[in-house]
């Protein structure tokens, strides 16, 4: 995830010159639909240019209990759009005394990000679980164009892992070989992305709830890469010492 | 988002509700510049804060210096501003958008505490200051660590102009943040003391003042916890005081180098100016 460089914002709107600088939305965002429930995985870097401003960042934003989303862009208008709109859900949730469904959620999501679509530099991936429709991920990119989706991927890092997860997906997967892939997936991607990095968050919304695990690169359990041993060539007067 | 609406529509000057900014003058200034005119110099301050959550508190702590340009505007500049009796914010970026910023925060969770009857909470200051900053978009240039205890506990975080919000366990801001950031990176530990903690954040603020020439003269601590909040100031670091002695020598002892070849070229004086 990026945080706006403000030092481009040189705007002038008395002239009606509002510049478009070039977003990079550095992250990995990864989200699989499985039978019962979705999973989500993230990385954990928020990086200003070649700063990593923060190295353990939490891109899972909760809803609800039921609701999570993953987020991407400029951080502060993801976590103002983020606020705002748990401020609705719980809002409707009371005056209607009942859990409000993932698509309606992703429908508040969209209808803000869509028109402050020109203000804003936001990427989402809604993700949750109802009694209506089962788990549900719904991918909202820059724009504000929503889909519902079996398998997404978001963010910088989503490129490099776009035909592993092709090639990994099929219908009626379990839980467990649901977050296998996806942690692969992560672990893929913070590998060949510098924007992705830091530990590795994984989320599987179900009936029972959310639950977050942690992946630490320096503890088990992490989607390490098996790196190739390098060819290196040294110079006659160094091989021979 | 009144700002954003007022943008969007084109509205004019006098329809503008008063918490927008006017940049009316934009133009103006455009035109100066397209004239010759220097467009004049801001005031910076660029800046190392540092805060550290520790057991049973935060410590929290601030250089002095303000610039403007390469010239010390103001050598004991106050950085910490006090929040409540147990919430702190230090700041970086502009300094009149800090000081009414903070001012506001104060005032409004002051109003919160007479209100309700109850201590306010650092995440109310947080979520006060991170609506209004957002509303703003990044004009108004304060960068803030909010740290405090309040009834729920010890907290620390980082509010970016722009609204960005962060929670952490230790944090830097500034120009000097880049050399301070690398002391806490290496040094933070859970469950210091309070005499770790704040050693931990007077290196971390050394470690800004040596590197980086917009920070340091004196440095202003604050230590924070559930029975009393300490203020410490201003504390001057000797190498504040006089310089530290430079121990290499920057100059060739003759005889370093060996002369391979000597080459003489004569030249024939043409014209000298000399001054009689």
């Amino acid at each position: 995830m990026d945080t706006m460089n403000e030092d481009m914002r040189k705007a002038i709107p008395a002239l009606g010159f509002y510049p478009k600088q070039e977003i990079s939305t550095g992250t990995t965002l990864i989200a699989m639909e499985y039978d019962g429930g979705v999973v989500i995985g993230t990385d954990s870097r928020t990086s200003a240019g070649s700063f990593i401003s923060s190295r353990t960042t939490n891109k899972i934003t909760p809803i609800t209990d039921h609701l999570s989303v993953c987020r991407s862009g400029s951080a502060a208008d993801t976590q103002a759009i983020a606020d705002i709109v748990k401020y609705y859900i719980e809002t409707y949730s009371l005056l209607e005394n009942e859990p409000v469904t993932i698509y309606r959620s992703s429908q508040i999501f969209r209808q803000f990000l869509y028109q402050y679509r020109d203000q804003l530099s936001a990427s989402v991936i809604v993700a949750g679980w109802d009694a209506k429709l089962g788990g549900q991920l719904y991918a909202i990119p820059i724009g504000g164009f929503t889909t519902r989706q079996r398998s997404t991927a978001s963010g910088s890092g989503s490129t490099y892992v776009l035909g592993y997860l092709d090639k990994a997906w099929r219908p009626n997967l379990t839980k467990d070989e649901c977050v296998e892939i996806v942690k692969t997936a992560v672990g893929l991607a913070v590998f060949r992305d510098g924007s992705s990095g830091g530990v590795c968050r994984i989320g599987v919304i179900n009936e029972a709830g959310t639950s977050i695990t942690l992946y630490r690169p320096d503890k088990p359990g992490f989607p390490t890469v098996t790196l190739p041993e390098p060819h290196i060539t040294y110079a006659a007067h160094i091989k021979n010492q | 988002m009144a700002a954003l609406d007022a943008f969007q529509n084109g509205v004019l000057q006098c329809e503008v509700e008063p918490n927008a900014f006017d940049f009316s003058n934009c133009t103006r200034n455009c035109a100066l510049a397209r004239m010759g005119t220097a467009p004049p110099r801001l005031n910076s301050t660029g800046t190392t804060i540092v805060a550290v959550t520790y057991k049973d508190g935060v410590v929290m702590g601030a250089d002095s210096r303000a610039t403007a340009g390469n010239i010390i505007a103001d050598k004991h500049c106050e950085k910490v501003h006090y929040i409540t009796d147990s919430i702190y914010a230090c700041g970086a970026g502009t300094a009149a958008d800090l000081d009414q910023v903070t001012k506001m925060l104060s005032s409004s969770l002051r109003l919160l505490e007479l209100n309700t009857g109850r201590k306010a909470r650092v995440i109310t200051a947080l979520r006060i200051a991170k609506q209004h900053l957002f509303n703003y978009m990044g004009y108004v240039g304060a960068y803030l660590l909010i740290g405090g205890v309040d009834p729920t506990g010890p907290y620390l975080f980082d509010v970016s102009a722009n609204g960005t919000t962060m929670a952490r366990p230790f944090a830097a801001q500034g120009s000097g943040s880049y050399a301070a950031i690398t002391v806490l990176e290496k040094d933070w530990k859970i469950g210091m003391t309070e005499e770790e903690a704040s050693k931990l954040v007077q290196d971390a603020l050394h470690a800004g003042m040596h590197g980086d020439n917009a920070s340091g003269n004196s440095l202003n601590l604050v230590v924070i916890t559930p029975e009393k909040t300490i203020f410490r100031g201003p504390i001057v670091p000797d190498f504040c005081n006089k310089p530290e002695p430079i121990e290499s020598d920057y100059k060739f002892k003759s005889g370093a180098t060996t002369v391979l070849k000597k080459k003489e070229i004569k030249y024939d004086i043409v014209e000298s100016m000399d001054m009689h």
